[in-house]
């Protein structure tokens, strides 16, 4: 078998970006959906807390995280299913140990206000973003970057629009990025 | 010195291959995940998959995931390793080595 030097540079190129592709897909599996959907939720229940009183914003953002998680769950399932990795289902138990820290926080850190618990849950959930991305993929950490740094400003310089401000750019930033990775890395 | 592996060099079976090898030991790939990221047809995948299981590359696992048929993808010990070898020869080509003639073995 003889093949040329170009051939054989053409043919490294190609398991390159074979490999990359598979790599790529594997990092994000379902994560743009994640933040897609995560976006979508914070725009509606932070527009809730600004728009409602307090009570039945509560009780919407209740039924708007079960929905969600569920989704999630779902979602995660089906993807997942594209491959087997070793490991994998480490991931799930993760998530359950980091939920029940995030309750064991709030509770030890228990009376806060209605503002103090969602920038801590906002910033406990993009924590988790930061580590994934380092774990699958960076852009997954600078958007929990983003939305963390975005999310203080408004919490200490924009109290008032605290609400409005976590709706459109914490929200916003999620949903975004989610469909920008979903675009861009077909 | 490695040596170029006939088998594996068909284009599409080393697409099939390079995928396979994004995965750590023991990892599998769907096959009709894999049929999409290569934009492979059903037929091509399935044939160029038969011919490497022939050669002991790859192992194809029949499961069922949420009651729907499933087939996993994995590529074996021996075709990680004659991949290896296939990706040192092409690159000793790259850096001007001699590259012996591996027949269809």
């Amino acid at each position: 078998m003889d093949i040329s030097r170009e051939e054989a540079e053409q043919s490294l190129q190609t398991i390159r970006e074979v490999r990359s592709q598979i790599r790529t897909s594997i990092a994000t599996g379902s994560a743009p959906l994640h933040m897609i959907l995560w976006g979508a939720i914070w725009f509606v229940g932070y527009l809730c807390n600004n728009f409602l009183d307090v009570e039945t914003a509560g009780r919407i953002w209740t039924l708007l995280a079960a929905g969600g998680t569920v989704a999630s769950g779902i979602m995660g399932y089906r993807l997942g299913s594209r491959f087997r990795l070793p490991g994998s289902e480490r991931i799930w138990q993760i998530w359950i140990f980091f939920f029940i820290y995030v309750f064991l926080c709030i509770w030890v850190a228990w009376p806060l206000n209605t503002m103090q618990i969602s920038m801590l849950i906002a910033l406990y959930a993009m924590f988790a973003y930061v580590l994934l991305g380092l774990w699958l993929e960076r852009i997954i950490t600078w958007v929990g970057l983003a939305v963390s740094a975005l999310g203080l400003i408004g919490y200490f310089l924009f109290p008032d629009i605290y609400y409005l401000w976590m709706a459109f750019l914490g929200g916003g930033t999620l949903f975004g990025s989610g469909i920008y990775i979903l675009k861009t890395w077909k | 010195m490695s040596m170029l592996n006939e088998i594996i060099h068909q284009p599409v079976r080393m697409r099939i291959m390079a995928a396979l090898m994004a995965l750590d030991k023991s990892g599998q790939l769907e096959f009709t995940h894999l049929r999409d990221v290569l934009s492979l047809t059903d037929g091509n995948l399935g044939a160029h998959l038969r011919k490497l299981e022939e050669a002991g590359y790859v192992s194809l696992e029949k499961t069922f995931v949420a009651r729907k048929p499933r087939t996993f993808i994995a590529m074996t010990e021996k075709g990680r390793q004659a991949f290896e070898d296939h990706v040192n020869a092409l690159e000793q080509i790259l850096s001007g080595a001699e590259i012996e003639e591996e027949g269809n073995t």
